[in-house]
């Protein structure tokens, strides 16, 4: 999917869309394109015997969507609830999740081939669900393989084995 | 022949359909109950018209084969021939064969001749013996299959504009049907532009393959399966005399899609094809409807009645409406189960003749109503018990004999509403289960260990050791049922419906399977209770009744919790925010009880509050999250926030069996505890 997308980037503009957001001190980014919506933090609807960073389910528009606070997960900062509280809305393969994190900064558009490897170390997100590094205007962003991440075991978001 | 026929093909097909129904249902029963003349003329009318109208209608191998068939059924008719099982497994796959025909007819398909041909023949050499001698007949088979087999076929490929472009190329599907036998190939340039307008990108071409081959229709659609969506596609099988005809399609093409629409205009006074996905979505939107409603309520409950009059008026008349369309819209969805239940006499024929056991099959209720999902999901598991009845329970007729019972069996399918639940049973009187022998097989496989099999296990026990996974008592692994994947498979699909499957059997008498289902997956009536100040839905359908707690009695039993004592049966008493591990639980002041009750067994659950009792639409957890421990679904409430549905039969088995409930230490009670059964699992 991302290499479909990076040929045809290739023979046009070099260039790839980024959300860029703040955990902590610092900055990821994902693909814009598994973004479906920004919202506010609403009250959620608690699920028994789940990791506390599975916060519950929301209704969006008839669809129950379950939400996961980065912020705990990572141990990155206080979670605080209030009106500034921002909500991801992705969209993975047709499924619904959200993600709270501190802020959304803003869109931004990278060139493909400025992303490069990431260290070994050095992220509060694991390594095995970054796909790159790139700087942007002095900032350091850290390219977050969101798909990746949320069908990753830990995250407990899929049913691992199904009857 | 300018007539269009076309216009009358629709009620033909549905008429010529129905009518092979008739048919089939009536050859079994003409060999169940012996020669009638009344219903041997009633299959022969029903297959002379039908030769007659396909006749007319240009279907000549439609009519070709009922010609055969009915020169046989003539015979029977005049008592000169008799069902015997031989001449009905013909007629049965004569009827097969003229249905499928029809269906790709109706679907524009190109019909599978070949087939037939082996069946006209055999036809034709029961009609010269007059039935008899089954060798004969199958020697005859044999060289018809061998000689006939050469099939010819004219294939219209008309590759896609855009063919190119997802890197394929026409000529390499050509040479594959080229493997498949002798193919002479012609292209059509006619849409080729002049040359300035020329794009050496896009596919202008298209071919006629003429194709002789012994693989059938399907092996040459498989040639194109990889390209089905970019190019359109014609398979006709020719046959001989027909070939000259088809090679000329211009003349034709026209008028054959007017025709098509026609029939399609036609069909569409008597009933409409919608396809599923649509009734879906309005049912959805009929969900979020009923949801938008209930917020509307809940936010017009302080109008006052007389001052504000109009808008509780118009409000109830809103009500009602929208009762109403929820109840039209989930209608639509509703099919007779008559839909699982009609394959049941030709597979329960065919299987007893397989298996050499005489078998009587009962049907009633078939007219009950169920959402279609419900049905579609039906058929596995009842088929399975169905063969399951006829593979174990149903005995050899010598072995009914010995036992004292007729030599004929007997098996029951019963289907009826009871309670807004859906039941279903299917009985046979055979030799039921018999629990030494799960225990020993259970032994065998490991399920059960040699303690516990010492135990007396009682019959609810053994029922459960049927239903784990792994397990099948069947001798020998038969193609029919017992290839280990049994009634677990059965349990699981009717659980995954939110049904529950009951085993009741008498060994030497007989056994019977009950599905209890809901009547529809989407929406269910709940109550909604509050617990710790999150809200939980119940569906109503597990509720037996409602306690103050201050009201009852409640005993500790010693490391256990509590029980209720209520009417001489001890029930265990679970905490809701327990259950769903709440933090900061909120003591209420008067705490309710809910007694619960699914197969057979009750809990009382615990609450801080009753909330009311709605409608409640049931979404998936699964679409975007995961099954989670206790919860059927969730719903949306009124003002908009989620609440989860509680799974009572999960909830019941898992807590219901806890120790206090095993009747040991309660047993100088007067009344006995329902429920003393140890499930293993």
């Amino acid at each position: 999917m991302i290499d479909a997308r990076t040929d045809e980037a290739a023979s046009a503009a070099p260039k790839k869309e980024f959300l860029s957001f703040k955990l902590g001190q610092e900055e990821y980014c994902l693909d814009i394109l598994s973004v479906q919506e920004i919202r506010g933090y609403d009250t959620v609807t608690a699920i028994a015997n789940t990791p506390d960073f599975i916060k519950g389910v929301i209704n969006l528009r008839g669809n129950i969507v379950p939400i996961v606070d980065l912020r705990i997960k990572f141990h990155l900062s206080e979670a605080r609830y209030d009106a500034t509280t921002i909500v991801i809305i992705l969209n993975l393969n047709k499924k619904m999740i959200g993600i709270v994190v501190d802020s959304v900064s803003d869109v931004i558009a990278l060139p493909v081939d400025s992303i490069r490897e990431a260290p070994r170390f050095g992220s509060a997100i694991n390594t095995e669900f970054i796909s790159g590094m790139a700087t942007m205007d002095e900032r350091m962003l850290i390219v977050v393989d969101i798909q990746r991440l949320m069908s990753s075991d830990d995250l407990q978001l899929i049913e691992q084995v199904s009857a | 022949m300018s007539l269009d026929l076309s216009r009358f093909h629709a009620t033909f097909f549905a008429e010529s359909l129905e009518g092979l129904n008739h048919v089939e249902q009536q050859l079994l029963d003409i060999e169940q109950v012996g020669h009638d003349k009344g219903v041997m003329d009633a299959i022969f009318r029903t297959i002379h018209s039908l030769k007659g109208s396909a006749g007319s209608l240009g279907f000549g191998v439609i009519a070709e084969l009922a010609h055969e068939m009915e020169s046989v059924l003539d015979r029977m008719r005049q008592g000169l021939m008799s069902a015997t099982a031989e001449l009905t497994n013909v007629l049965l796959r004569g009827v097969d064969c003229l249905r499928n025909w029809l269906l790709a007819a109706e679907a524009k398909e190109p019909v599978e001749a070949a087939s037939g041909v082996e069946l006209v023949r055999k036809l034709q050499l029961l009609l010269q013996r007059g039935g008899g001698d089954a060798a004969a007949s199958r020697a005859v088979t044999d060289t018809a299959a061998d000689g006939g087999t050469r099939q010819k076929y004219v294939i219209v490929f008309r590759p896609a504009r855009d063919f190119f472009h997802s890197g394929n190329d026409p000529a390499r599907f050509i040479d594959e049907l080229a493997q498949l036998g002798v193919i002479t190939s012609t292209a059509d340039l006619s849409a080729l532009p002049s040359l300035d307008a020329f794009d050496p990108t896009t596919c202008y071409l298209a071919w006629r393959i003429a194709l002789e081959t012994s693989a059938s229709a399907n092996d040459i659609r498989d040639v194109f399966d990889w390209v089905s969506n970019s190019c359109a596609l014609e398979i006709e099988h020719v046959r001989e005399t027909e070939v000259r005809s088809a090679e000329t399609p211009q003349e034709e093409g026209v008028p054959r899609a007017e025709a098509a629409s026609a029939a399609r205009r036609d069909a569409n006074l008597i009933t409409m094809h919608v396809r599923t996905d649509k009734i879906d979505d309005l049912v959805n939107l009929v969900g979020e409807l009923v949801i938008t409603h209930t917020m509307l309520k809940q936010s017009m409950q302080h109008l006052d009645a007389i001052k504000d009059a109009r808008a509780v008026s118009v409000f109830a008349q809103l009500e009602r409406n929208v009762q109403d369309i929820q109840e039209r819209v989930l209608a639509i969805r509703m099919m007779p189960v008559s839909h699982v239940f009609g394959r049941f006499p030709r597979l329960v024929r065919d299987l007893g003749l397989q298996l050499g056991k005489a078998i009587e099959l009962k049907l009633s209720g078939e007219q009950a109503e169920l959402d279609k999902s419900v049905i579609e999901q039906l058929v596995d598991p009842l088929t399975h018990l169905v063969r399951n009845a006829l593979d174990h329970g149903i005995e050899l007729p010598a072995e009914r004999l010995a036992a004292g019972k007729s030599a004929k069996g007997s098996l029951s399918l019963h289907a009826e509403h009871r309670g807004g639940r859906f039941v279903i049973t299917v009985s046979d009187d055979g030799r039921g289960i018999d629990a030494k022998r799960v225990r020993q097989r259970a032994l065998e496989t490991g399920l059960l260990d040699a303690a516990t099999a010492d135990a007396e296990l009682d019959e609810a026990a053994t029922h459960a050791l049927l239903l784990s996974p792994g397990f099948s008592t069947a001798r020998e692994v038969s193609n029919l049922s017992g290839r280990g994947v049994g009634l677990d498979v059965v349990s699981q699909n009717v659980r995954k419906l939110g049904g529950s499957l009951e085993i009741a059997s008498r060994l030497g008498q007989g056994t019977a399977f009950t599905i209890n289902l809901p009547l529809t997956l989407a929406i269910v009536d709940g109550m909604i209770v509050g617990v710790s100040g999150e809200r939980y839905i119940i569906p109503i359908t597990f509720i037996r009744e409602c306690l103050q707690v201050s009201a009852v009695q409640l005993q500790s039993v010693v490391g256990q919790g509590q029980v209720l004592h209520l009417r001489g049966e001890y029930i265990p008493v679970l905490k809701l925010s327990d259950l769903c591990a709440l933090k900061g639980a909120v003591q209420s002041t008067q705490p309710v009880l809910v007694v619960l009750e699914a197969e057979g067994r009750a809990i009382a659950l615990q609450v801080d509050d009753l909330l009311g009792q709605d409608q409640v639409v049931i979404k998936s957890l699964e679409a975007n999250y995961r099954k989670v421990e206790f919860m059927a679904g969730a719903s949306i409430l009124g003002d908009g926030r989620v609440a989860l549905i509680l799974d009572v039969t999960e909830i019941v088995k898992q807590r219901a069996n806890i120790r206090p409930m095993s009747g040991r230490m309660l047993s100088d009670a007067a009344a006995a505890p329902r429920d003393s059964s140890v499930v293993a699992v």
